[in-house]
């Protein structure tokens, strides 16, 4: 496997430019000429499409809800960072570039994150022009707050619907293109396999989800911006549809997957409150800018919230990082609300939740101004647990949220498989093993608007592709593939519905893969999953056909995925003898129990090949060099 | 909590669609409307039979694509509430509840309680946006837009496209989904050189997906998940007779169709 | 035209259309209200003097009289603005609820409204019996088809005896019942509309809309109590015929 990922040469802050200076480019008029395929109409995918559209490629874009307004980056509530410096606190893009790197605890590609601070300014400037209403200062001009991780204010935000408002932005813009004809929309299909002909992908197949048709679409290259894979968990944070099998489809195709074990799971999400629950709920990380975290200080303590005085309250992050307090990068967030809620401090029925306390800020800035913030939020929490956060405490929990790691994409955001480009959460390249709050909307759109419309350029501009479209044998091939797994899915009519081995597959990966790993639990999950995915293939019980609207199948045929890639995650997690960003191994830590990382043997990225099924995939290294920052521990003391 | 559901079920968007009974014993007050019908649907598999579709995924309030009739009302009778935010908690024991799919001709069934929205994205493709190419803006706090703009702007802008709107309408208009999205460009000082254009084309989409005419029930702003108010309409109609009126937008079209 | 016909065919077109007429037969109707209560001019004097009675129907007759003689002209171009506002109203509302039922063929099975009420919803129906009533109202009082005894009458001076035409006429329980009726629906029609043809119109201000969704209910009203005041003071004999 080839892991060149094409970094420019040249000082960091002259690669990208250099980069764009020296990639081939396509005339106008030959663009036309091109298809490319767009999987997925998220912040990257969107964007992407509709960039590609305006420069004169012809798109098809697609995606498996109704349209293309429903990816899931709908979701994300917080913000977006860019390096600005409107608020004139020392950001610049270098401080950007470094925080990322540091909050991804150095297991990231110094030239992408650089890139990725580059381009940030471009973003909003972009956002504004489109009509995004970010929020703005009584003088009108933009308004920004803080986040974790991070110590100036570089957040841009629109109330908690960030994410919505940005998405809803790149959608016009793909609209625009749709209108006039650059872009085809292909809606309510899903990505089931990966068409590669003389080793460069050269198309899709896809499931109809209305007529339940097996199609393929044939292009001059794929984009994938499938999202990531944080449902394997089963409980997350990510909408019901997404999952990996298009970004698997493409590794079983010959795509390596990078970092596999890296998932962030987010500190502030509501708590799960019982077996029948579908998802769980974030609350912005936003809201740890005015909120207190704390547990009671004794196990057990059962009083009403409001009854515990101040002097046995243990504000634990306060007390443990007292410069970063409340605002520690996620990671560190979350594994301190396990420990406290593996010491019995947890609290709330099931002990499984820790106080976020508006108390405090309530008293300081008004209950009109707290209401002024967070207001969405705190409905959107009122009316899942029915409580007001303005009356009582939040309970949060960690959960499930995003996937740093995803298929391994060079400089140019290409995979392994010419002609297989990869943006978004889709890909690994940015956030190393910890994600920064607010850049998971930047990275999207930095890769959909500014970075794969130059690079896909270069690589059609460089290519001898031969015409294909889709009579072309291997198109058959897999739709004939497509088409009988489907059929052997709805063959096994045994007895168990899809959910109840999600949720085992959950609870496995959860337990083991979650927020701390250990060489011994990981083995038993490498043991466990195989047994699951075979009793899956021989008594799950789908309903209905392969003809017309079958949610039970479209369900399966993810589940069946997940149940073969999570192995992937275990085997990956099991290689990394350290501890780094949110991949915490309980056999390398320090004595406060802070992670202990190890630069000397495992500053790579691990990425994996694809070897067959049930088979032990392949690993090989890309070595990450940091030139540009220095190696040291991450400390938010 | 023993509910009795009462769901459209319709096998697809050609055949006759009718109301089914179910019986759904042993449902948790703290599980959303969504996660019930999750149990009875996993009932339904356990026991071989084809589950009742109908369309969500974020379920969080955001998405837009849940939807359902609950009790005659779109996402239930909770006031800034979707379907997948509503929680049985509302319910009592021993309730019946009727779930029906939005019905519009603009809206066809495809199965269930799922319908095809697509006429929502024509709409928007019609002129649903700011036309600017990517890498033309320029510096965004180059133009200061008044606090009370971008805010008013932020609140049509929240709407999540989910049709409720026009599920609630008595004519079936899509009037407070096209208001929306036109008023926040009213809104904005980016969105003034395309106005006529927006305002003519996208309410001639509008009429030609075959939605019916506002007749100011304000059905849609009380069932609105996004409470998204009817004034947003006051400003299309002000957009739309400005620019059919005022300006030549439509006149060269109207040339080369004739009356139609 | 085609730009014209294709705007008033469209949604907000036809509704501009049926605001805009709308307006103009408020206005008529006010002002035909405001003719119309001079019938109880005169009519404390009319109790305490012998010529009483004929002193009530001066004003009401003296300004009909002005309104078919000297203001003939304006009248004839008032009335065909009234028939061009009636027919593009109603056609207006046909494109409307034509577009509208084509919208929907197929209801709920449990439909719960939220916030529209009855006088919208019902917009239609109580316009059906408008026009009904108008063409019952046209024949009877303007054309005389239904009431050619009464039509005929003359006051002393020569002029036609508007007054005793209305009294008698009202004195027929029926046609005042049916008046009051369609009154009643009348002032639901224009409480609905007299709001809505703001809003049609674009006309809306957070400071000025409780005024605006207001207007509609005190307008509907004041036509309502004002027009069936005449019939009812008829029926209770406050007003009575004069020098017949």
């Amino acid at each position: 496997m080839n892991l060149d990922a094409k970094i420019p040469s040249g000082p960091i802050e002259k690669k990208w430019d250099n980069h764009r200076f020296n990639v081939k480019l396509v005339n106008p008029a030959n663009k036309r000429k091109f298809n490319v395929l767009v999987v997925g109409s998220g912040l990257a995918g969107a964007s992407a499409a509709a960039t590609l559209g305006e420069l004169g490629y012809n798109v098809t874009c697609f995606c498996f809800q109704d349209s293309a307004r429903r990816a899931h980056s709908i979701a994300a509530q917080g913000g977006i960072n860019a390096a600005k410096n409107y608020t004139n606190d020392g950001d610049s893009v270098f401080r950007l570039f470094y925080d990322t790197v540091k909050g991804g605890d150095f297991r990231s590609r110094e030239a992408n994150v650089y890139r990725l601070a580059q381009v940030s300014a471009n973003i909003i400037d972009q956002a504004v022009a489109q009509g995004v209403p970010f929020a703005r200062e009584y003088g009108g001009l933009l308004r920004n707050r803080s986040f974790g991780g991070a110590q100036v204010s570089r957040t841009f935000y629109a109330q908690g619907a960030t994410g919505q408002q940005l998405l809803l932005g790149a959608y016009s813009a793909l609209n625009r293109q749709i209108g006039a004809g650059q872009v085809k929309m292909v809606t309510r299909c899903e990505m089931q396999d990966l068409v590669v002909i003389n080793g460069q992908a050269r198309g899709i197949v896809v499931r109809d989800l209305v007529t339940g048709d097996i199609r393929s679409y044939a292009g001059d290259a794929v984009v994938l911006a499938t999202g990531g894979y944080v449902n394997v968990f089963y409980l997350s944070t990510n909408a019901m549809g997404c999952n990996v099998t298009a970004t698997f489809q493409a590794y079983k195709r010959g795509a390596g997957f990078a970092n596999p074990c890296f998932t962030q799971i987010h500190p502030t999400a509501i708590p799960v409150s019982g077996d029948y629950q579908s998802k769980l709920t974030l609350m912005s990380e936003s809201l740890r800018n005015d909120g207190r975290v704390w547990v009671p200080k004794k196990g057990g303590d059962k009083r009403r919230p409001a009854d515990i005085p101040e002097n046995e309250r243990d504000y634990y992050l306060e007390r443990k990082y007292p410069s970063f307090g409340n605002l520690v990068p996620r990671d560190i967030a979350s594994r301190s609300a396990k420990e406290v809620c593996d010491e019995g401090r947890g609290v709330g029925e099931s002990g499984l939740a820790v106080y976020l306390d508006f108390r405090d800020a309530i008293k300081r800035l008004g209950e009109s101004n707290v209401r002024e913030r967070y207001g969405n939020l705190f409905d959107m929490y009122q009316k899942i647990t029915g409580e007001s956060p303005l009356e009582m405490p939040m309970r949060i929990y960690p959960a499930p949220h995003y996937s740093m790691g995803g298929l391994w994409v060079d400089y140019n955001l290409m995979s392994t498989i010419p002609g297989l480009h990869v943006i978004g959460e889709a890909n690994f390249s940015d956030h190393g093993a910890n994600r920064l709050g607010a850049s998971a909307l930047m990275q999207g759109l930095a890769d959909g608007y500014f970075v794969l419309p130059y690079t896909i350029g270069n690589y059609l501009a460089s290519q001898k592709l031969t015409a294909v479209d889709t009579d072309h044998a291997a198109f058959r091939e897999a739709e004939k593939g497509v088409a009988a797994r489907l059929d052997s899915l709805l063959a096994v009519q045994g007895t168990k519905p899809v959910d109840a081995f999600h949720r085992r597959l959950g609870r496995i990966m959860w337990d083991k893969c979650g927020l701390s790993r250990s060489a011994e639990g990981l083995k038993q999950a490498l043991e466990e999953i195989p047994k699951l995915r075979d009793e899956f293939w021989q008594d799950v019980r789908i309903p209905g056909v392969a003809k017309g609207v079958n949610p039970s199948l479209e369900r399966a045929a993810r589940v069946a995925d997940f149940l073969e890639f999570a192995e992937i995650m275990c085997w990956d997690a099991l290689n990394r003898e350290e501890s780094c960003g949110c991949h915490l191994r309980e056999e390398h830590q320090t004595q406060e129990g802070e992670a202990l990382r190890n630069d000397q043997d495992y500053s790579y990225v691990s990425v994996w090949e694809y070897k067959g099924r049930g088979e032990k995939p392949e690993l090989h290294k890309e070595p990450l060099a940091f030139e540009n920052v220095k190696l040291s521990t991450r400390s938010y003391k | 909590m023993n509910i009795t559901l009462h769901v459209w079920r319709q096998e697809n968007a050609a055949a006759e669609g009718r109301m089914v009974q179910f019986e759904v014993p042993g449902i948790n007050p703290d599980m959303s409307f969504l996660e019930m019908l999750d149990v009875l649907n996993e009932r339904l598999e356990q026991d071989g039979k084809e589950t009742i579709a109908f369309d969500h995924d974020c379920r969080e309030g955001v998405c837009g694509m849940c939807s359902l009739v609950i009790n005659g009302v779109p996402h239930g009778d909770q006031p800034g509430t979707t379907t997948c935010q509503l929680h049985m908690r509302h319910f009592k024991d021993g309730d019946s509840i009727w779930v029906e799919p939005w019905r519009a001709t603009a809206f066809p069934i495809l199965r269930d309680l799922m319908v095809d929205r697509a006429a929502f994205d024509r709409i928007q493709h019609a002129g649903g946006y700011i036309a600017v190419n990517t890498g033309a803006a320029r510096d965004a706090n180059e133009q200061p837009i008044a606090k009370g703009l971008a805010d008013a702007a932020f609140d049509a802008a929240a709407c999540i496209g989910c049709g409720a709107c026009v599920a609630a309408c008595p004519n079936a208009s899509a009037m407070l989904f096209v208001a929306a999205k036109v008023a926040q460009y009213t809104y904005l000082p980016q969105g003034q050189p395309e106005r006529a254009r927006r305002a003519l084309r996208m309410v001639q989409q509008h009429d030609a997906e075959g939605f019916g005419a506002c007749s100011n029930h304000r059905e849609c702003e009380a069932v609105c998940p996004k409470s998204i108010s009817t004034e947003v309409i006051a400003i299309l109609n002000r957009e739309y007779l400005r620019s059919a009126l005022l300006t030549n937008e439509g006149l060269a079209e109207a040339a080369e169709r004739g009356p139609g | 035209m085609n730009w014209f016909l294709n705007f008033a065919k469209s949604s907000i077109g036809a509704k501009f259309v049926m605001a805009i007429t709308g307006f103009m037969m408020i206005g008529f109707v006010v002002a035909h209200m405001a003719g119309n209560l001079q019938i109880f001019a005169g009519q404390e004097v009319a109790e305490h003097t012998e010529t009483g009675l004929i002193a009530a129907r001066e004003a009401l007759n003296a300004y009909g009289f002005k309104l078919q003689n000297d203001l003939k002209p304006l009248v004839w171009v008032l009335r065909l603005g009234l028939l061009g506002a009636f027919l593009g109203h109603m056609a207006g509302a046909y494109r409307v609820v034509t577009l509208n039922q084509k919208a929907r063929p197929r209801g709920y099975v449990v439909t719960r409204h939220q916030a529209s009420t009855s006088m919208s919803r019902y917009m239609a129906w109580t316009g059906v019996v408008i026009l009904v009533f108008v063409l019952v109202h046209l024949a009877h009082f303007t054309l005389g088809v239904l009431s050619h005894d009464t039509y005929a009458l003359t006051d002393p001076e020569g002029r036609h005896d508007v007054y005793n035409m209305v009294v008698l006429g009202f004195q027929n329980k029926a046609y005042a019942g049916f008046y009051i009726f369609a009154q009643a629906l009348l002032g639901l029609h224009l409480g609905h509309g007299a709001s809505s043809w703001l809003q049609t119109l674009g006309i809306f201000h957070k400071k000025y809309n409780p005024l605006i969704r207001s207007l509609g209910g005190v307008v509907g009203t004041i036509i309502f109590l004002g027009n069936i005041s005449i019939p009812l003071a008829v029926l209770l004999g406050i007003v009575k015929a004069s020098g017949v």
